[in-house]
């Protein structure tokens, strides 16, 4: 395993970049890349679409790095966010399509693109705790989870979530809201 | 539960927009909030940084080096320099040598995703009679590359410079005539990568332009330069 990038380093390099240092931007990128760019994919499914996502993105980390408070968030959940957000607003560019990670052979094309290895400086979260989101998600139905997680990752609606799970769009509301709720008072505990 | 309380809730609303759930009049209300509400826009962050943990569960993916290389354009204006003139390791061996030289070192790979600066394994020197002409050569053994760098002088005029191989034992091979561009790549055939080694040679050859007719040097040899591992 190669050397690790911890928060604080990432802080640093954070703030470094907002006062331009280019070093710290690559170094920053260095270390997070492989992460960003497996976000895009896992959203967007085109390597190609993937690939401009991360340029945006990492565009808008320089742009927005010295509006970064360390304390406010881990400075990996930030750029994250960024990029999920980036990775969502391009899909719902697209014209409307049918998605699905499993080809028509039945292959899977995630299985395929996580076969390559990270760089060896990607920021190494093992030993960080699971993040509590995902604990949190224990606690709900496990269909509710599957609704959040199709949200935050596939970019679906109330409207794509009802039809998806085959129940009128007002108890999709229902549902997720007092799943959001309950969610809510996990993360708060 | 009451579902009144439920809808009502700020954090909820901002959690659905967060997720990005709401469509039409409902998203553009949020959105203007957003906008308007600091308090309002703090509770959308939170869940934001709550979510990203859900990408925990998604595995890194290596991104493709031109990703870095377009954002050095884009942020840095800078042109897209080639690895050879990245790692700086030719002007540092050859220096100030008064004579032809030929360099050539083997670099270890994996640097490109990175950006490291990578160790040379192998060199050679040779120093001719002749000053006129000093090469350095670099040699990328994971993709067959090899870079060449004219440094001082040129070809004569209406005349080629041709590399060429002389395995250990053998005949010379070509490796192509040198570009007009002070620096370039070759890229070495697959069949002759076993023999860019050390006790090797490399050798550059006066020729008519488009190179030997003949496939062996058919006019001066300008500078030779054998390969030993550092």
């Amino acid at each position: 395993m190669g050397p690790m990038t911890d928060r604080a380093d990432l802080e640093t390099m954070l703030a470094r970049t907002g006062l331009g240092d280019r070093d710290a931007f690559e170094a920053m990128y260095n270390a997070t890349s492989a992460k960003l760019f497996g976000v895009c994919l896992r959203v967007l499914k085109n390597r190609s679409e993937a690939e401009d996502t991360l340029q945006e993105v990492y565009l808008r980390i320089w742009d927005a790095a010295v509006g970064f408070r360390p304390g406010a968030a881990s400075p990996m959940s930030w750029m994250i966010t960024i990029a999920r957000n980036r990775a969502i607003d391009r899909l719902r560019a697209r014209k409307p399509v049918t998605e699905t990670s499993t080809r028509a052979d039945g292959t899977d094309l995630l299985a395929d693109l996580a076969d390559d290895a990270p760089g060896p400086e990607q920021v190494v979260l093992a030993g960080e705790v699971r993040a509590q989101v995902l604990r949190c998600f224990e606690e709900l139905p496990e269909d509710r989870a599957i609704a959040v997680r199709r949200a935050y990752l596939d970019g679906d609606s109330y409207a794509d979530l009802a039809r998806h799970f085959d129940v009128p769009m007002n108890t999709m509301r229902t549902w997720l809201r007092r799943s959001l709720l309950k969610l809510r008072d996990c993360l708060s505990r | 539960m009451n579902d009144q309380t439920t809808y009502d809730d700020d954090s909820v609303l901002a959690a659905e927009y967060a997720l990005g759930l709401l469509e039409g009049p409902e998203w553009q209300l949020a959105e203007a909030r957003v906008a308007e509400d600091q308090g309002f826009a703090d509770l959308v962050h939170a869940w934001e940084i709550e979510f990203a943990g859900i990408a925990d569960e998604i595995a890194p993916v290596a991104a493709p080096p031109r990703v870095l290389a377009s954002l050095r354009r884009d942020i840095f204006g800078e042109q897209d320099r080639r690895w050879w003139q990245r790692i700086g390791l030719i002007p540092s061996i050859v220096g100030a040598v008064a004579a032809a030289v030929l360099v050539l070192i083997a670099v270890e790979f994996g640097v490109l995703d990175t950006g490291r600066v990578p160790v040379p394994t192998y060199q050679a020197e040779l120093a001719s009679e002749d000053a006129e002409l000093v090469v350095a050569a670099a040699y990328l053994e994971e993709t067959g590359d090899l870079v060449i760098e004219r440094r001082a002088g040129g070809p004569r005029p209406n005349r080629a410079l041709e590399l060429w191989l002389i395995p250990e034992g053998g005949t010379p091979v070509s490796l192509g005539v040198m570009p007009e561009d002070r620096s370039a790549a070759l890229t070495v055939p697959r069949a002759l990568r076993a023999d860019l080694d050390a006790g090797a040679v490399l050798a550059i050859s006066d020729e008519p332009p488009g190179g030997s007719p003949t496939g062996a040097p058919t006019g001066d040899v300008l500078a030779t330069g054998p390969i030993t591992a550092l």
